[in-house]
C-alpha cells in the first residue's frame, strides 16, 4: 500500500493518477464495452503481497498437480465423481509428494482420480438412491482429503515447521478495545472461535525446499489449468441449463462460469480477504504485523469467514432458484459441490502465495478467466440461428463467413464491426489496445533514489514505485461489493420479479437478443455502469449517480487506506472517470499485473541463476 | 465569484500535482516496452489458448452430461 516514498501531495497524486489512470484505460476501453471498475490487478498482485503476509502459514499443494490430474479424469466422467475425485485426489497426491516426487504424484492423482470419478459416475447413474450415495461420497471425500493427517495436509492449519499445537494460539493479544463495542463483540467470538477450529482448517504449508525455477512453472501452470477445467466443470443437478447468468458485474471482478464448480468464482476468497483486511486496516481487528501467532491467527479467520461466505452463498444461489427449482438431495449436493470447489480455488491460491508458484491464485483466475473470454469471443464457432441466418459467435469467424456469403460486401464488414447480439471485431480491437495501454501504464513507475547510510554518494539503489499499485484496493473493494449486489439482485429478480421490495432492490431485463441480463431499474440499475455510451447519453443521471457514488467510495475508502498504511499525504483521490459498459477493465488490469508480475519474476529468477545456467 | 475560484482550486492543483508526477516518473521505454508487451502477450496467448481448447472441448462433454 500506499508505500511512496517521502512525498506529500505526490503520494496523494500517485494515489488519484494510479485510480483515475486505470479508470481512463477502463474508460478507454469503456467505448467498446469494458467497466471501469478497478484495476484491482495489481490488488491482485499487491494483495498478493500482503495477502502472504497474512497468510504466514500453511502446507502443501499436493492438491496442485494431483488435482489437475484428478479434474481430467473428473471432467470427462461425472460431476459428482468428478468432486470427489478432485478431492480424493488431492489427498493421495498430498501423500505422495511427501516422498518427493511431483511426477508420481500426478500419477496417483489421474488413477485415484478417475476411480473415485468413475464410482461416482456409476452412481449417479443409479437413480436417487445412487445420488444420496454419491452425496456421502463427496462428503467422505471431502473429509478425507481435508483432514488427512499425511504430512502435506498440515491439519492443525498453522506454521510450517512446527508441529503447531494449539498452545501456539494462547498468546495472542489482547481483544481490541477500541471500535464499536459491536465490533469488539465480534472480534472475541471471532478469536475464541478462530482459535477452536484453526486446527481443522485445510492449509497448505509453506515449501520447506526453495521452489526451483522450473518446478513453480509448472505449478502455476496446472493451477492455471485446475482452474479453467473447473469453471467448465458441469454441476450435477442443475435445472435450468440455458438461464442467464449472475451479472456482468460479478463476472468481470469474480469470474467462474454459471453451473460450473467454480460459480462462485473467486468471490468468497476476495470478499474475505478484503473484509478482514478492511477491519484490520481501520483498527477494527487489532493485528500485529510483526507477530507471527498474530499472522497465523489472521489468516486462519480470513480462510473460515471464506468458507462460511461460500456456504452462505451457494445456500442463497441453490435456494433462491439460480439453478432452478430444485429440491431436497439434489439441492444438498448442489451447495456441497460449490463449497468443495471454493475450497479447492482457496487451496490453490494458498499454494501460489505460499510460494509454489508465481503471483496469487486468484489473480491467475482472473486472468485466466478474461483470457478465455477474449479468445472465445473472437475464435469460437459456435453458430446461432438469428433474423439473418446462421451467425458464428467468433468475431474472425464471423467476419469470414459474412465477407464470403453477403453480397452486399460493405454491409457485411460494418455487421462484422458492430453486430450487437454477439461480439464483434470493434470491441476485440478495442480489448486489444487496452490491453496494451494497461501494460504501458503498468511500466510507469517512480524511481525513488535510496541511499545507504553507510555508502556514501557511490551507489545510490533506486526503488521503483509502480504507479498501478498505489491505489487498488479502494476500487477493488467497490468492484467487490458492487459486484456481490448485483449477483443478489438479479437472483432474487429471477425468483420474485413481481415482488415490489425486489424490484427497489434491482429490475433486470435482457437486451439485443443475447442470454445475459443487464439491470433495467431500481437500485440495481444505479449501482452498475451504464451499458453502453449510448446508455450514458439517454440516461445521464445513472451515470451521474453511478460515478458519483463510485468515486466517492473508493475516495472515502483510499483516505481510509492511506492512513492505515501511514502515510499522511492528503489523499485526493478523485477519480477520472468515462464509462462503462460491460466488459473487464477490472480484469485487464489483473490480467496485465499478473503477468508482469510472471515477468518480473522470471527475470529475476534468470538473473539469480549461475552464469552458464541461464535462459537468456 | 469568490467560490467558484475556491471550488476550482482543489481539482486545479491536483491537475498540476498529476503533471508533476506524471512528468517525474520515469516511463517505459520503446524497448522496455515492447519486451513487456510481448511477454504479457504470450502470456496471454498461452492462457487464451488453453481456456479456449478446455471449453471447445467441454461443448460436446456438457451435452452428454447435462
Amino acid at each position: 500500500m500506499a508505500v511512496i516514498v517521502g512525498a506529500g501531495p505526490a503520494a496523494a497524486g500517485a494515489g488519484a493518477i494510479g485510480a483515475g489512470s486505470e479508470l481512463l484505460a477502463g474508460g478507454a476501453l469503456a467505448g467498446a464495452g469494458f467497466s471501469a471498475t478497478t484495476a484491482a490487478t495489481a490488488a491482485g498482485a499487491v494483495g498478493g503481497a500482503l495477502g502472504a503476509v497474512a497468510s504466514g502459514t500453511g502446507v502443501v499443494a499436493g492438491a496442485g498437480i494431483g488435482a489437475v490430474a484428478a479434474g481430467a479424469g473428473g471432467a470427462t466422467m461425472g460431476v459428482v465423481g468428478g468432486a470427489a475425485g478432485l478431492v480424493g485426489g488431492a489427498a493421495t497426491a498430498g501423500s505422495i509428494t511427501a516422498a518427493g516426487s511431483a511426477a508420481s504424484a500426478v500419477a496417483v492423482g489421474t488413477v485415484g482420480g478417475s476411480f473415485s470419478t468413475g464410482l461416482g459416475a456409476a452412481l449417479v447413474a443409479a437413480g436417487p438412491a445412487g445420488w444420496v450415495a454419491a452425496a456421502a461420497l463427496v462428503a467422505c471425500g471431502s473429509l478425507i482429503a481435508l483432514s488427512t493427517a499425511s504430512p502435506l495436509m498440515d491439519t492443525k492449519g498453522s506454521h510450517s515447521h512446527s508441529s503447531s499445537k494449539p498452545a501456539a494460539f494462547k498468546a495472542i493479544p489482547a481483544i481490541p478495545t477500541t471500535g464499536l463495542s459491536f465490533a469488539t463483540i465480534l472480534a472475541k467470538l471471532h478469536v475464541k472461535s478462530i482459535r477452536a477450529i484453526a486446527g481443522l482448517l485445510p492449509a497448505i504449508k509453506t515449501p520447506d525446499y526453495k521452489v526451483p525455477f522450473g518446478e513453480k512453472i509448472v505449478w502455476t501452470f496446472s493451477a492455471g489449468v485446475v482452474l479453467v477445467l473447473g469453471s467448465q466443470m458441469p454441476l450435477f443437478g442443475v435445472q435450468n441449463v440455458g438461464a442467464s447468468d449472475a451479472g456482468f458485474a460479478f463476472r468481470s471482478v469474480f469470474a467462474g462460469n454459471r453451473g460450473s464448480l467454480f460459480d462462485l468464482g473467486v468471490a468468497p476468497l476476495l470478499a474475505s480477504g478484503l473484509l478482514l483486511q478492511t477491519l484490520a486496516a481501520s483498527k477494527h481487528i487489532a493485528l500485529d504485523w510483526d507477530r507471527r501467532e498474530d499472522r497465523a491467527l489472521f489468516s486462519a479467520a480470513q480462510k473460515l469467514t471464506a468458507i462460511l461466505l461460500a456456504v452462505a452463498l451457494s445456500v442463497f444461489s441453490v435456494f433462491i432458484g439460480v439453478y432452478g427449482a430444485v429440491s431436497g438431495i439434489t439441492a444438498i449436493l448442489l451447495v456441497a459441490q460449490l463449497v468443495v470447489g471454493q475450497i479447492l480455488v482457496i487451496l490453490i491460491d494458498e499454494a501460489m502465495q505460499q510460494g509454489y508458484g508465481f503471483g496469487s491464485g486468484y489473480g491467475l483466475f482472473i486472468a485466466s478467466h478474461l483470457a478465455e473470454n477474449m479468445f472465445w469471443s473472437v475464435f469460437s464457432f459456435a453458430s446461432f440461428k438469428t433474423g439473418k441466418g446462421t451467425e458464428y459467435e467468433g468475431s474472425i469467424i464471423a467476419l469470414v463467413q459474412l465477407v464470403l456469403t453477403r453480397r452486399d460486401k460493405f454491409r457485411a464488414l460494418k455487421e462484422a464491426f458492430y453486430r450487437k447480439n454477439l461480439p464483434n471485431l470493434s470491441t476485440a480491437i478495442v480489448q486489444t489496445a487496452v490491453l496494451g495501454a494497461v501494460s504501458y501504464l503498468n511500466g510507469i513507475r517512480m524511481e525513488v533514489p535510496l541511499q545507504h547510510s553507510k555508502m556514501r554518494g557511490a551507489q545510490t539503489h533506486k526503488f521503483p514505485v509502480k504507479l498501478l499499485y498505489s491505489s487498488n484496493y479502494p476500487l477493488l473493494i467497490v468492484s467487490v461489493a458492487l459486484g456481490l449486489y448485483s449477483y443478489v439482485s438479479h437472483a432474487l429478480f429471477n425468483r420474485f420479479p413481481e415482488n415490489m421490495v425486489v424490484r427497489i432492490f434491482g429490475v433486470w431485463k435482457a437486451y439485443d437478443n443475447i442470454a445475459q441480463q443487464f439491470p433495467h431499474g431500481g437500485l440495481a440499475y444505479y449501482l452498475s455502469p451504464p451499458r453502453t455510451l449510448f446508455s450514458c447519453l439517454r440516461d445521464p443521471i445513472q451515470f451521474a449517480i453511478f460515478s458519483t457514488l463510485f468515486i466517492w467510495s473508493a475516495t472515502k475508502l483510499s483516505e481510509l487506506w492511506t492512513e492505515a498504511a501511514g502515510t499522511n499525504a492528503k489523499d485526493v483521490s478523485k477519480t477520472l472517470e468515462s464509462q462503462s459498459p460491460h466488459g473487464t477493465g477490472t480484469g485487464c488490469a489483473v490480467l496485465i499485473t499478473f503477468l508482469y508480475q510472471f515477468f518480473e519474476i522470471i527475470i529475476r529468477e534468470n538473473m539469480e541463476r549461475p552464469a552458464g545456467d541461464q535462459l537468456f | 465569484m469568490d467560490n467558484i475560484t475556491d471550488i476550482i482550486d482543489g481539482p486545479k492543483q491536483f491537475a498540476k500535482d498529476s503533471i508533476n508526477l506524471i512528468n517525474k516518473c520515469t516511463k517505459p521505454t520503446q524497448t522496455e516496452f515492447f519486451q513487456m508487451a510481448f511477454a504479457i502477450g504470450m502470456g496471454f496467448v498461452i492462457m487464451g489458448f488453453i481456456g479456449f481448447f478446455v471449453k471447445l472441448i467441454h461443448i460436446p462433454i456438457n451435452n452428454i452430461i447435462v
